[in-house]
């Protein structure tokens, strides 16, 4: 496998997706190839970064929260009738 | 089936995720409360039509981006719908590495830029993205749904979803590349 196609499956590869004879050929080629493997690391940091900003301080707004179950609960009483 | 009975005490816990996940697709607090609150309504009404023992995160998260989709495609038109040509593989690490503006001599130079960007950076680009891209992105890179959750949430096949979410990457990086000499963490090669 050559350079281009490794970088090719940077994603399906740190995705997870990538499995069985391609897995070990990408592992294989990343372990002799130091370019390809601080593309990966470069890829992977991103993936982490971009999942550490976007999921973290956003609480749910207490009062959404409480509304939240109100609905629930009116349409529990209500819905009975229905269907 | 699932028993309506239980939906509080099985769906709830998810809330917080799904307002996450709501504020980056509709990208303001009054919208993505609303969006929470018809995908709890619609979810509650339709829990008995879940399978039990199935992934009520996904199916979740499918009622949250059908209900996106459906209030907010008809409003906005596609502004954003702006192909962007391919882009290459390792474009902001290329990029970053070209500018060489830690020197290039390290080998986790690029990694070092990455640390400079703030979460609101970040999450800028991200909501930044079209929506046919920033949907893939989310819930892959933010919620780590596999290729295959995603499919089923936003219905195409898992080939439409590799493809979106590669290039949604991608044009994130290019994003990220342009804020990086905006905000001055890159330079030109000294």
């Amino acid at each position: 496998m050559n350079c281009d196609k490794v970088v090719n499956e940077v994603y399906t590869f740190l995705d997870g997706e990538l499995t069985g004879v391609r897995r070990s050929m990408i592992e294989y080629h990343l372990r002799k190839c130091s370019p390809c493997t601080d593309s990966f690391h470069f890829e992977e940091r991103l993936l982490l970064l971009v999942k550490r900003s976007c999921s973290d301080g956003e609480e749910v707004p207490a009062e959404l929260f409480d509304r939240l179950q109100a609905l629930i609960r009116q349409e529990a009483t209500e819905g009975t009738s229905g269907e | 089936m699932a028993d309506q009975a239980n939906f509080e005490k099985d769906a709830m816990q998810f809330a917080p995720q799904l307002y996450s996940a709501a504020l980056r697709m509709t990208r303001n607090p009054a919208d993505a409360e609303d969006v929470v609150q018809e995908t709890f309504l619609k979810a509650y009404r339709g829990y008995h039509t879940f399978q039990e023992g199935t992934n009520l995160k996904a199916w979740l998260y499918r009622i949250l981006t059908n209900t996106y989709i459906n209030r907010y495609r008809k409003k906005t038109r596609r502004p954003h719908e702006v192909e962007l040509g391919e882009l290459e593989d390792l474009y902001l690490f290329k990029r970053l590495n070209e500018t060489g503006s830690t020197g290039g001599a390290s080998r986790s130079a690029e990694e070092e830029v990455l640390e400079r960007f703030g979460d609101d950076d970040i999450k800028e680009a991200v909501e930044s993205l079209p929506e046919h891209f920033r949907l893939p992105v989310l819930l892959a890179d933010v919620e780590g749904f596999s290729y295959k959750e995603i499919a089923e949430i936003l219905d195409v096949p898992i080939g439409t979803v590799m493809s979106r979410l590669h290039r949604g990457r991608k044009a994130l990086q290019q994003r990220l590349f342009e804020f990086a000499k905006e905000h001055g963490l890159v330079g030109p090669k000294e």
